[in-house]
């Protein structure tokens, strides 16, 4: 088994491993400058509902809310973390700053909000969670993401902009960035709720470098010196710090500046052709072949490069030179600033192109060993070895999709050139089922598609199944937007190759019984959902152990059998949540099934939240029978409970899934039968204020026989055209448009 | 020389002269220096490919002035 590395925090299998360097805020050199004018600034933001910094590469934001961070957490808690492109998946990201609000506020419980992280929506139900805690626990902290432009458009960066807009006034959010966020500035500026440094802010004025150069640096460089340096580099931090490095180590400072001064190349060139100069072969050599690693140690250096003794080679280096920065107290991780690591690139490309491919591949074996996943297939796909990235992805897609980390498997199959994706069916059928997982059925019908027109010969097992075409059908019999006919005609198939000692066989149990369940052959769904709970437990296929237990407590419940319908529903329920899947979208059915278990038992308080939180993870796992399925518990419920105008619409909500199944089975004749059921008393359910008259329940009534209006008006001693304006207002209210629609909503005799 | 690959011409201006090698920076794109400033100019797919070559601006601080297409006239003069 790996070392455990101290660095990284490892939860139950499967939840992302959380890097605690990232949660630390970059080390501050002893050089800094203390730059008191902006420090000022942000604590100004104090109570503001975003403080942002916001400027290019080389501006020293890091290093300033860093220094910043250190100095403030004497007052409040600081909360940190360095975002980079692997966080830009909602449940990596926010499994690292619940932890790292966990640190800053002990108050609040971060080991549920990290299990929901995981298994439950963020957006929908862990953020207003933690948002909750905060408030509770009269929160007064800092939260700095730093690097915030790494992530793209999509629910990771949308959750951060939810949590900026929600997060209490006593947590300051800070996000670093360089290019101005997707949030609406301009109205937060114009309300005053925004706090911003840019580039110009961040500038060094004359006096900050020449603290720095001649104060920390011991430079000793006449004033006029340093104002040409500042007027030529416009005060450009990272400029600065390169004309620091040159100078430090150059015998005619003053030559340098002048030379610096004359020259019409472009700052970075200049500098960086000095700095680099003044080393020797050998060093210049190693910081451009490290170049292509983003952390560094020791023990990865001696691999990539095949060389010993760079755990030194680092430590001193670092010592000397600014931008190569420890990540850890220890001094046993480092890293290059983000704009020296872009020059020494550079330098490698120029000057060793041909070695580049090499020293990805080391970096990735170092890292398979090592554990950590993530950075193994990108140096992977860094060295184009496509083959050993589809290893890599194939080992790991599992766990990450029962982490729920489909975005991140997601991007690796997306930087696989097209061909070499159609080239291997494995990652097709990886990116069909985590297509489906993500309850996109466009995407997964056409990747199915793909793998069947890619055709060719069965190579047998994989990923556990017993071939590919086992694969496929049991994805088709899991996933049917709609459609129970498939459920049984994949499922069989599936069953039939799927032996009962296969991983997966549960699964297609499950599948089936599910599918029994819809077109209502009970007994046949019993059969196949015993299965499902006799087998799953020994795979450890608890999601649809779960589903199963959860259905046969619906089961007993249709046939009368209200204790075990209980016994049942408490059952999966505590099986839910041992495993962490309580909230998991792709459970749902546990609510529904707990809360019909209460309600039969008269316990209609308590089972109606149950009722509503099946649906609400229902609607977001996206298959329509279930969201149907949901519906129809939920909605009787709710008009019981006084709501009929809700009651009606989720009634109609239903009707909508339904018109998009192919084959719904049983359902619509259960959802219309709920509706009559709901019309209580014989007044049938209509939105407040708009009941039936007891003139037009008396007309309705005689709808129901075959008597046309004139023999009705002569029954009830009216004029016809009396009874026809009843027989109108009656069809408005009911929102009907014919007299059998409008009986059906008189309860049955 | 201009790439004869297909697509719109570009024209993206960077404050400050960059050496030659920085071309490995944006592949396919000549470099030339021109006034204080570095030119590049080259042949851009679309508008993802066109993002790229911004962004790689970005990742060195440099300061993009302008951003261009190269009329087809100006082309088929050079």
């Amino acid at each position: 088994m790996l070392e455990a590395d101290e660095q990284q925090h490892s939860p139950p299998t499967g939840a992302p491993t959380v890097l605690l360097t990232k949660l630390h805020p970059p080390f501050v050199p002893a050089q800094t400058v203390t730059r008191q004018r902006l420090y000022q600034r942000l604590c100004d933001g104090h109570g503001l509902r975003l403080s942002l910094v916001t400027c290019p590469a080389g501006f020293g934001k890091s290093t300033l809310l860093a220094a910043w961070a250190q100095d403030e957490a004497q007052r409040r808690p600081v909360a940190w973390m360095s975002l980079d492109e692997g966080d830009d998946d909602a449940v990596v990201l926010w499994s690292h700053l619940i932890e790292a609000l966990g640190r800053a506020c002990p108050a609040i419980d971060h080991e549920t909000l990290a299990g929901l992280a995981t298994s439950a929506p963020i957006l929908e139900v862990m953020l207003p969670r933690a948002v909750n805690e905060l408030v509770a626990a009269q929160a007064q902290l800092v939260l700095v993401l730093d690097d915030f432009h790494r992530l793209n458009a999509g629910p990771a960066r949308d959750s951060v902009v939810w949590f900026v807009e929600h997060a209490p006034a006593s947590v300051q959010v800070v996000l670093a960035t360089r290019t101005d966020p997707a949030l609406p500035l301009s109205a937060l500026r114009a309300r005053g709720h925004l706090l911003e440094l840019r580039a110009d802010d961040l500038r060094f004025t004359p006096e900050e470098a020449y603290e720095f150069l001649n104060g920390r640096l011991d430079l000793e460089l006449a004033r006029g010196d340093v104002d040409l340096l500042v007027a030529r580099t416009e005060g450009w931090p990272a400029a600065i710090y390169l004309a620091a490095l040159s100078l430090s180590a150059s015998h005619d400072k003053h030559a340098l500046v002048r030379q610096f001064d004359g020259t019409s190349r472009h700052v970075v060139d200049f500098l960086s052709e000095e700095v680099l100069a003044g080393y020797g072969p050998e060093i210049r050599g190693f910081m451009r072949r490290i170049s292509v690693l983003d952390r560094l140690s020791g023990p990865l250096c001696d691999v990539v490069l095949e060389r010993q003794g760079s755990a030194d080679t680092l430590n001193s280096l670092a010592a000397s030179n600014l931008f190569l920065v420890p990540l850890d107290d220890r001094h046993e991780w480092f890293r290059f600033h983000q704009l020296f690591r872009e020059i020494l690139l550079l330098e490698l490309r120029r000057d060793e192109p041909g070695l580049i491919c090499d020293l990805h591949r080391r970096a990735q074996t170092w890292h398979a060993e090592f554990g950590t996943v993530e950075e193994s297939v990108h140096h992977a796909f860094e060295a184009r070895a496509w083959h050993d990235a589809a290893q890599l992805v194939a080992q790991a897609w599992v766990g990450h999709v029962n982490a729920g980390r489909t975005s991140t498997v997601l991007d690796w199959l997306r930087r696989f050139p097209e061909e070499a994706l159609l080239a291997d069916r494995r990652l097709l059928l990886i990116r069909a089922w985590v297509s489906a997982f993500r309850g996109t059925e466009h995407d997964t019908r056409a990747a199915i598609r793909q793998i069947q027109q890619a055709g060719g010969a069965d190579e047998g097992p994989v990923e556990g199944f017993a071939s590919l075409e086992s694969s496929l059908a049991v994805l088709q019999a899991s996933f049917v937007w709609g459609d129970v006919s498939a459920i049984i005609e994949h499922g069989t198939r599936a069953a039939e190759l799927e032996g009962l000692d296969s991983p997966w066989r549960p699964v297609v149990s499950w599948a089936l019984g599910w599918g029994h369940y819809c077109r209502g052959e009970l007994d046949q769904a019993e059969r196949w959902l015993t299965e499902t709970r006799t087998l799953g437990p020994h795979v450890d296929q608890w999601i649809v152990v779960i589903g199963a237990v959860a259905e046969l407590s619906m089961i007993a419940g249709r046939r009368g059998l209200r204790s075990l319908q209980l016994r049942l529903a408490t059952e999966a329920a505590g099986l839910a949540r041992e495993h962490g899947l309580f909230d998991a979208r792709e459970v749902g059915e546990v609510r529904t099934a707990l809360g019909l278990a209460l309600s039969a038992h008269g316990r209609d308080e308590e089972a109606l939240p149950e009722l509503e939180q099946g649906v609400l993870l229902r609607r977001l796992w996206g298959q329509q029978l279930e969201i149907v399925d949901g519906l129809i518990a939920l909605a009787p419920a709710v008009a019981i409970a006084g709501d009929r105008g809700r009651a009606a619409d989720l009634f109609d909500e239903a009707d909508e899934v339904l018109s998009r199944c192919a084959d719904a089975g049983e359902l619509p004749a259960r959802l219309a039968a709920a509706r009559r059921a709901t019309a209580v008393g014989g007044q049938p359910a209509t939105a407040p204020g708009t009941e039936l008259t007891e003139r037009e329940l008396v007309v309705l009534r005689y709808l129901r026989s075959t008597l046309s209006e004139r023999e009705i008006a002569q029954q009830l001693s009216l004029s016809v055209n009396t009874v026809h304006s009843h027989v109108k207002s009656i069809y408005r209210k009911l929102g009907v448009g014919s007299r059998a629609e409008a009986v059906a909503h008189l309860s049955p005799r | 020389m201009i790439s004869k690959r297909s697509g719109q011409i570009y024209e993206l201006i960077i404050r400050g002269e960059l050496g030659d090698h920085h071309a490995l920076l944006f592949e396919g794109m000549h470099l030339e220096r021109a006034g204080g400033d570095t030119v590049l100019t080259g042949a851009v797919y679309d508008q993802s490919h066109l993002y790229g070559l911004i962004q790689r601006t970005q990742d060195l601080g440099l300061e993009l002035m302008s951003v261009n297409q190269v009329p087809n006239e100006r082309r088929a003069s050079e």
